[in-house]
């Protein structure tokens, strides 16, 4: 007798979700079957890593991941080009921390200028995150977007108190939004339904389901995305078949697991080795949960993930 | 010393006033000096009901969602997040309107109409007393037979009725020679026949018409029927409020109350002297002797039975929810506070758990739906949320915390089905401006539950909010007057209100409500589940509680409280709670059955069921996250905005 797998069949399928524009642009989702289920339904797309940029040198990073990067923490362009040049990011996600009301309370402009700045200097997309209150968030997009108008960008982020602002301003000027929720897959739901009826083309959301990393409630993580994947495309529910983003890198290297010495605890062996398996163990998990964007730090971590991907398509 | 130091708080517009120590709890001082406060959720902060001004000196002050910054700045603060620095003069809000007069559950006064409770019920109903009066003569004692008193008594009664070897209480031994020595051994014995107890012995034959009383005690209202137990006829009612309230208007806050030192006896005592002040005058009107009234049927949730017990209440709020009893002993109506009935015995609906009460099981008898085929859902809409669904062969039950906000608690203008209260509303789809119906003739003063539902209706299909129950900012609404981001949407203006002031609705409210009708769908959903059914699968929808008789439930459906099943499944029964206590007064049957059907509920625990929780966050959106549940409103919305909802690029909307 012939081992035949059992297979699902599929009713829906994720949304395609095009980032950057021209010889930059790449596509995410459109799968038609869970993570790596390419035997059952169409996985047209790759899952894409896109790799951290900061407006400033970050604080807090332990030497083993921030030593890579040393030479460009002072030029977010450079810092940029190394991550697709020497690292293989796919994509870069640059992270506006200077715009923060309790730290320099950088105004829009000058934030936008600089986006536009890392966008024109790369041939890949460009994802852009902010930090501080998501007023202030949806303020800078909306001149990050009008300054990177027609680019397809993807900026993050709506939350249900505060969406319409950066609706408007990815319709306005034809570039995509990231809706966050707290791992809830009624609250991820609820928001897309907001960003829809105000407009916003389904196929210009992602959504951050605002996870953790290994050791953190990662398998909440998992079954909250895994929730998601099979409304998605078991139900056809037309409200969760966004891609998925992860933003992981910060939630991995902030843990003392991958922040202490071996020095310290000679029993959890080498630090810098521990640091890549902590992300690249966490990001994998979050792949086999439905990822489709993953924002990650480690060039190391990175390689190991690319690898993974190739083995498992 | 300065940690000795009091200091001098006054109270106005009454002028009471109280000495506290240094960084005492200014809401603890204002129930010290015995004025109301309220406060929904115990005095944690949460519901930000016990705002006070604060005219002279200073308070310690914690920051609060419900305190705006001009108020602030007014003075106002949430008395419970706030500790007495100094002297104090100190502004308690206007006592709400008077509580107005009661409806009781649609029951007519004339006494015909009891309450669309299914008159079916009623009329089925078979008068069957089992408590009743008996005259008889006990034989003579001899030389030859030297029986005792009690066995002559005792044999006498089992050749009267059958029942034998009846209880008979201590005290009425002790009197018994000369009770039956008194005319001649003949004597009337009042005696419960279900629970062969004696309840009474008296010398002499006489009269055997008696007489029992039903009684709701309820978290808000009390209502009591004086009762002729031979024909079933209802001679009087009287109802009232439940005099508890100034201690706590929900079942949390009356527990948080019992706990202290003599709070328990305090609510004893106030619900005792009202019930003794109904009985008063239900005897006054009608010319029944007191002597005559033999029994009490109590149904209430298990809280207000804990404390008109006076069993401490204080593990049904704690984990794991439990209650000291779910039926309390029959006891003589003196044991338990209601002496001038001195030959009653006092009985009560048995309760299912801590949190389905015996005024459930009497509402379970009271819709019949125990012994019907079909499938029903019973559902008891108040404070609490309590639904029951089965038939006949089976039932299961929960209670979910809606909160307050249908009986007008935690909604800024809220106030309860009395005269005043807004209870319908439409709003202009061009103005914003909306028309509304007040109960009784006079100018609106607030809005009660049916109102509230009605508004969060109309605001949705007008696209005044969106789905998520935030104003749409965007719209031109000039009704929406904002400040500091804090918007409210003004329903009545001040120069057209009882109050002269603004009757509106702010984001905060709708939250509360939105949280509310949440909590009702998804129990619904939760329990259905439990038993793999469907909301289709219903037969029959019976609504009690205070809300039901004003509720429009096509727009219950619509904000996605009510399940979206035909209309026609939907009755309505009014006070279901007094009901039952009054067939299980009557009828043998209707009381066994009592016990049977609260023995027969399943009870399942909500507050940690996880997808109770799911279905919750699920509700917290208009109508609901999926739309699939209430196809009936998603025609309705398609067929006014031609796409799914009125938030967006409407007509109305300048986004672009």
């Amino acid at each position: 007798m012939v081992f035949e797998i059992p297979k699902n069949s599929y009713n829906g399928k994720i949304n395609n979700l095009k980032l950057g524009v021209g010889n930059s642009q790449i596509m995410v989702g459109g799968e038609a079957a869970l993570p790596f289920h390419g035997f059952e339904g169409d996985i047209p797309n790759r899952p894409i890593i896109a790799m951290e940029v900061y407006d400033a040198e970050p604080s807090g990073w332990p030497e083993t991941v921030s030593k890579y990067f040393k030479d460009v923490f002072s030029d977010p362009v450079k810092w940029a080009r190394k991550n697709i040049e020497e690292y293989g990011a796919d994509a870069i996600c640059l992270k506006l921390t200077r715009i923060a009301p309790d730290g320099e309370n950088q105004g829009p402009e000058e934030a936008a200028e600089l986006t536009k700045k890392v966008r024109e200097s790369i041939d890949k997309p460009l994802i852009v995150y902010g930090t501080g209150p998501i007023e202030k968030i949806a303020e800078v997009m909306k001149r990050v977007s009008e300054r990177n108008a027609d680019s397809n960008i993807l900026m993050g982020w709506a939350e249900e108190d505060s969406y319409k602002t950066i609706a408007a301003a990815a319709m306005g000027y034809n570039n995509n939004v990231i809706s966050l929720n707290q791992l809830d897959v009624n609250i991820a739901k609820q928001l897309n339904i907001l960003l829809t009826q105000l407009g916003l083309s389904p196929d210009r959301i992602a959504m951050d389901p605002a996870s953790s990393g290994l050791g953190y409630g990662l398998e909440y993580c998992h079954s909250a995305m895994e929730r998601l994947k099979i409304a998605a495309l078991l139900q056809d529910d037309k409200m969760t078949q966004m891609p998925i983003i992860n933003d992981i890198a910060p939630e991995v290297w902030k843990v003392k697991e991958v922040k202490e010495s071996e020095a310290n605890y000679p029993e959890w062996g080498d630090q810098e080795e521990r640091g890549i398996n902590w992300e690249a163990i966490s990001c994998m998990s979050l792949l086999i949960s439905g990822s489709n964007i993953l924002v990650m730090r480690h060039p190391g971590a990175v390689s190991l993930i690319k690898q993974m991907i190739d083995m498992l398509l | 010393m300065s940690s000795q130091k009091r200091y001098l708080v006054k109270f106005l517009p009454g002028g009471e006033s109280v000495k506290v120590p240094h960084g005492y709890n200014l809401r603890q001082a204002i129930l010290d000096c015995k004025l109301n406060i309220d406060s929904s959720c115990g005095g944690v902060g949460t519901c930000g009901r016990c705002r006070v001004q604060v005219l002279e000196g200073e308070v310690d002050t914690t920051e609060s969602r419900f305190i705006s910054k001009s108020d602030k700045e007014k003075g106002f603060v949430l008395s419970c997040m706030s500790r007495v620095k100094s002297d104090l003069t100190v502004r308690l809000p206007e006592a709400r309107k008077s509580r107005g007069s009661i409806t009781i559950g649609g029951f007519d006064s004339t006494g015909k109409d009891y309450a669309g409770i299914s008159t079916d019920e009623l009329s089925k109903v078979e008068i069957e007393p089992w408590i009743i009066k008996e005259n008889i003569t006990v034989e003579a004692p001899s030389l030859s037979y030297g029986t005792s008193d009690l066995y002559r008594v005792k044999k006498s009664i089992m050749e009267k009725t059958g029942v034998q070897d009846p209880a008979i209480p201590i005290d009425l031994i002790r009197k018994l020679p000369y009770t039956l020595r008194e005319k001649d051994l003949n004597v009337s014995v009042i005696i419960d026949l279900e629970n062969s107890a004696v309840i009474d012995i008296s010398p002499g034959h006489g009269d055997k018409r008696i007489y029992g009383m039903a009684l709701d005690i309820g978290t808000t209202t009390l209502v009591m029927y004086l009762v002729d137990l031979q024909s079933g006829k209802i001679l009087d009612i009287q109802s009232g409020y439940n005099p508890q309230i100034k201690y706590g208007e929900d079942i949390i806050n009356r527990i948080v109350y019992a706990n202290r030192k003599g709070g328990l006896e305090h609510l004893r005592e106030v619900i005792v002297d009202s019930i003794n002040s109904m009985v008063k005058n239900l005897v006054k009107h009608t010319g029944v002797k007191e002597s005559d009234i033999v029994s009490v049927m109590i149904a209430g949730n298990p809280t207000m039975m804990h404390l008109f017990y006076g069993v401490p209440p204080r593990f049904i709020r704690e984990e794991p929810y439990v209650t000291v009893a779910n039926r309390f002993s029959n006891s003589p109506a003196k044991d338990v506070g209601i002496g001038q009935l001195v030959n009653a015995y006092v009985y009560c609906v048995p309760g299912v758990a801590s949190y389905l009460g015996g005024d459930i099981t009497s509402g379970v008898l009271a819709s019949g739906m125990y012994r019907e085929e079909e499938l029903a859902l019973f559902l008891d809409l108040g404070t609490n949320g309590e639904l029951v669904v089965g038939n006949s062969q089976w039932m299961m039950g929960c209670s979910c915390s809606a909160g307050p906000a249908f009986e007008g608690g935690g909604v800024n203008c809220g106030m309860r089905a009395s005269e005043g209260a807004i209870e319908k509303v439409v709003i202009d789809e061009d103005s914003f401006k909306c028309s509304v119906d007040v109960i009784g003739e006079g100018k609106p003063a607030g809005i009660c539950g049916s109102g509230l539902i009605d508004i969060i209706g109309e605001m949705y299909l007008k696209g005044v909010i969106d789905r998520k129950g935030k104003f749409n900012r965007d719209i031109g609404n000039e009704f929406l007057a904002c400040e500091e981001g804090d918007c409210h949407y003004i329903i009545v203006e001040a120069n057209s209100s009882a109050t002269g002031n603004d009757i509106y609705i702010s984001e905060i409210d709708i939250e509360n409500l939105i949280r509310a009708k949440a909590a009702v769908y998804a129990g619904i959903r939760t329990l259905l589940e439990e038993v793999d059914l469907g909301i289709n699968d219903l037969a029959k929808i019976y609504i009690a509680g205070g809300l039901g008789k004003h509720l429009n439930i096509r727009n219950a459906v619509m904000i996605g409280m009510l399940p979206d099943i035909s209309l026609d499944r939907y009755h309505f029964l009014g006070n279901t709670a007094v009901t039952g206590a009054y067939l299980s007064l009557l009828s043998a049957e209707k009381y066994r059955q009592s016990v049977k059907v609260a023995g027969d509920i399943t009870y399942i625990e909500l507050s940690v069921n996880m997808k109770f929780m799911d279905r919750y966050v699920a509700g917290l959106f208009l109508p609901y996250t999926d739309m699939k549940d209430f196809p009936s409103v998603e025609e309705h919305i398609y067929s006014i905005y031609k796409k799914p909802g009125p938030a967006g690029p409407g007509k109305k909307d300048k986004t672009s």
